[in-house]
């Protein structure tokens, strides 16, 4: 039924949305693409597994865990691929190429950690329980991912938009130099920026994790191309754009998957990011930043 | 050699008009100077000669053509060179290739021939070296060729720009403040390689702020104050209108 | 003696085959063009050859030149849109290109073969045929890079309005570099589809990508030799130690990090850049000592 698969979308698009969001932050506010955000998420996804495998905790700690533990992941990483080409002002095509690199280390550690395996969290971990919401079935892990993802992104809200931390962050987003010279300490701002990006991410990746019960290195590279859709869907930088653009990008994944064709959704998806691109590159919501220059003059 | 002229042009940038309905003529064999305080629209208006911003009214002309709706890259191709306000070199080329990469008459050269390396490649790159020699031999710095751009001193990057420009063959030559940081000896210098160059024909158009250096050097200047042109006229002239000493404020010492 | 020749030649084909694929991705990074999809133009000079031989029958020489042509004609398509879009959103639509042509070729199993490719290709592509490719696209964008052509990427690629206030007509040249990626990159899969009999989807992904990006970035983008270094270096290190090969992937991401922080011209651009600078130094040191021997 229609609304049934409109309500599973929402959820899988929420999901897009967290992850999303982490991505277009680090973007809309540094300029960077930070093209290891899937490792991260996946790194999200291990710890959360392993918090309840190897150290017994119980699954709230662990998604708390996971969350700092990405956050804090993220942040070392601005410190070994992005730092040292501020510091001698690289252009951007290097800080690209240097998450790529990133990427790939972080993952083949995955890798070997997780002997190219598929890992699981134990049968109990979460009880399966199904709701119905008016006539809509509604499993308790849907409802954590919904709920999660919305106090996290209120949250995420409240700090940018009315704290003076989230304003040194805009500023920031405006001009680099201009808020340093303001007194903004930047090496924080990147601090901040890096930090929640990968909490973001890390929660997204144990929601999924557990919501489809694999967590595996791999499973960050589908979240990044979603992102890119999600990203260029929304514009680059805007908060509002990634949480629109990702819910979007669930519903409309999951009835193509459901009254299309599974095989194709994939190239649907990219489709849509290319003619958008073509179209409207700048997207469709306004942005962090104001000047976004996606097209050349 | 052709006459760069300028009718009516205006520029706004949604709520500011940078530039408003300015009439300018840069004729052959005369430098004209374009003054005025700064965020007066000087380099906008080098921005629209060029085609890097599009005139929101007016026309812009080369000779007997209009090129305010072509490309940049056409304009270029068409005669116009320019120099950068702030120096924009590519740091790790040499002077020579430098200088090279303004030689335009190697595109002639067919690309099957470039890619078999055929000899009329090999001709035409000879000429564009022995060019880009000449101009390094007419600044002074012919033993610079391998330097890199990006280690040349100051008046060196600044001449490396000007040779550049020239390479295109221009027949309107636009300098956005290319004696800024010189001392008067050097700026000296750079003025009687701008002469020669006048004297070749070439339409040179002078933004400066150095007021000795233009008055000294213009033919013609033309004084702009927040977008409008508030005077016209030889360099006696135009320091001794009040208007212009306004303009800046109690005025340079000219 | 024949033997240890015969030996390693596998090994030779394969590090002529990626220094292919790197040459693709080099022409557009030296352009400027930000563009990744060599690993999905490859794929598509493969599948192309591989369907030319086994449903058409046609010759394995014309198949490639096929292959060749294929990728030339994508990637000029591509270069269209790509050309209005600054680097960042060239790099992404690049990336999602090659998972786009992943996905359709792993859905149309009627053409493609789905997941489990195409099969059978006779190998009639030796070490000699690869060579020549080698020799003709090394010499081919060797000579391009050394006249006009080079001149006008090296000035777009470090400053596009200098490039533009030059009179080089950027969109242009870069469908050029396109085109000679494309091209370059069919050629290599097709030659991968004759070599190793078969056309295998999963071989064009991602790991493709990041690994031809790797081969420029640690060699460089420059010079033509810089892809060819990087290529063949990144080919032979599994094969000089066991842990060297079970860890490609990590040796990858660390060398390409630390080829952009600490060597981003790449070994032999820095080389050349390192050079000239000694040169120049040697001259100037020769000028101040004759001007000291004058005072």
């Amino acid at each position: 039924m229609i609304a049934q698969q409109i309500l599973n979308g929402l959820v899988v698009g929420s999901v897009y949305a967290l992850f999303a969001l982490g991505f277009t932050l680090i973007f809309g506010v540094h300029h960077i693409l930070n093209m290891a955000h899937g490792a991260v998420f996946m790194w999200g996804a291990f710890v959360g597994l392993f918090a309840v495998t190897r150290f017994n905790l119980p699954f709230p700690v662990a998604f708390v865990a996971a969350v700092v533990l990405a956050g804090l992941l993220s942040v070392a990483l601005d410190w070994a691929a992005f730092r040292p080409l501020r510091r001698r002002g690289a252009p951007e095509f290097s800080a690209i190429v240097s998450s790529i690199g990133a990427s790939l280390v972080l993952m083949n550690i995955a890798q070997r950690v997780s002997e190219t395996r598929v890992l699981r969290y134990p049968f109990d971990t979460l009880p399966i329980e199904i709701y119905t919401l008016l006539e809509l079935r509604v499993t308790l892990i849907q409802a954590v991912i919904v709920v999660s993802a919305l106090l996290i992104v209120s949250a995420l809200l409240i700090y940018l938009f009315h704290t003076r931390f989230g304003r040194q962050i805009r500023a920031v987003a405006v001009d680099e130099r201009t808020a340093t010279l303001l007194g903004v300490n930047p090496d924080f701002v990147y601090f901040q920026t890096f930090f929640i990006s990968g909490a973001l991410a890390g929660a997204a990746g144990v929601l999924i994790g557990i919501a489809f019960n694999a967590v595996h290195f791999l499973m960050g590279d589908p979240y990044m191309l979603r992102a890119f859709v999600v990203i260029v869907l929304g514009g680059l930088g805007s908060v509002v754009g990634a949480l629109v653009a990702g819910l979007l990008l669930g519903l409309v994944q999951t009835l193509t998957i459901a009254y299309v064709s599974s095989g194709l959704s994939d190239a649907i998806i990219f489709s849509i990011l290319f003619v958008t691109l073509l179209l409207r590159p700048t997207g469709f919501f306004g942005t962090l930043r104001r000047e976004r220059r996606v097209a050349r003059e | 050699m052709a006459t760069l002229k300028l009718s009516g042009v205006s520029r706004r940038f949604g709520g500011v008009q940078a530039v408003k309905d300015l009439s300018m003529t840069v004729e052959p064999g005369r430098i004209t100077g374009l003054i005025g305080p700064n965020g007066a629209g000087k380099t906008t208006v080098v921005n629209l000669i060029t085609g890097l911003l599009k005139l929101t009214a007016g026309t812009i002309s080369l000779g007997d053509r209009d090129i305010h709706e072509l490309p940049p890259y056409r304009v270029a191709q068409l005669g116009i060179a320019r120099t950068f306000q702030n120096i924009r070199l590519l740091r790790n080329a040499s002077v020579l290739d430098s200088i090279v990469a303004g030689c335009r008459q190697e595109e002639a050269v067919p690309l099957y021939a470039q890619a078999l390396g055929l000899p009329a490649m090999r001709r035409a790159r000879a000429a564009s070296i022995e060019r880009a020699r000449a101009l390094m031999a007419e600044m002074s710095m012919s033993e610079y060729g391998t330097h890199l751009a990006g280690e040349l001193s100051y008046g060196h990057q600044r001449r490396l720009e000007i040779m550049r420009a020239l390479a295109l063959n221009p027949a309107v030559l636009l300098l956005d403040e290319p004696v800024a940081g010189m001392n008067d000896a050097e700026a000296e210098e750079l003025g009687r390689v701008f002469r020669r160059l006048a004297a070749r024909g070439i339409a040179i158009l002078l933004i400066e702020h150095n007021m000795r250096f233009v008055m000294a050097l213009c033919d013609e200047i033309y004084v702009v104050a927040t977008g409008e042109l508030i005077d016209h006229g030889q360099p006696d002239k135009v320091r001794a209108n009040p208007r212009v000493i306004e303009a800046y404020l109690g005025g340079e010492a000219c | 003696m024949i033997d240890f020749i015969t030996g390693y030649l596998p090994l030779l084909n394969l590090v002529i085959l990626n220094c292919g694929l790197a040459l693709s991705q080099y022409v557009v990074l030296r352009a400027g063009v930000f563009s990744l999809a060599t690993a999905g133009l490859a794929s598509i000079g493969a599948y192309a050859a591989g369907i030319l031989i086994l449903r058409a029958g046609v010759p394995t020489l014309v198949s490639v030149l096929g292959g060749a042509a294929a990728g030339m004609i994508v990637a000029l398509i591509l270069s269209l849109p790509l050309a209005r879009l600054r680097g960042v959103f060239q790099a992404i639509a690049t990336v999602a290109l090659v998972q786009i042509i992943l996905s359709v070729a792993l859905y149309a199993d009627d053409i493609t073969g789905g997941a489990n490719g195409l099969n059978g290709i006779p190998q009639l592509v030796g070490t000699p045929a690869l060579l020549l490719f080698a020799a003709i696209s090394i010499y081919g964008l060797w000579s391009l890079g050394r006249g006009r052509v080079g001149t006008a990427f090296d000035a777009i690629r470090q400053d596009e309005t200098v490039a533009v206030s030059l009179g080089i007509a950027v969109a242009r040249y870069q469908a050029l570099a396109f085109a000679l990626s494309g091209a370059i990159a069919g050629a290599a899969g097709a030659l991968m589809a004759c070599h190793n009999h078969s056309v295998v989807p999963e071989e064009f992904g991602f790991d493709m990508l990041t690994t031809v990006l790797a081969y420029v970035v640690l060699g460089g983008r420059q010079s033509v030799a810089g892809p060819v270094v990087g290529a063949v270096i990144l080919s032979l290190l599994p094969e000089i130690a066991r842990p060297l090969a079970d860890n490609r992937m990590i040796i990858h991401g660390l060398l390409i990090m630390l080829a952009i922080i600490y060597l981003p011209h790449g070994i032999v651009d820095s080389i050349v850049i390192a050079r000239r600078r000694a040169a120049n130094g040697a001259a100037a040191s020769v000028v101040t000592k004759a001007a000291d021997g004058h005072a």
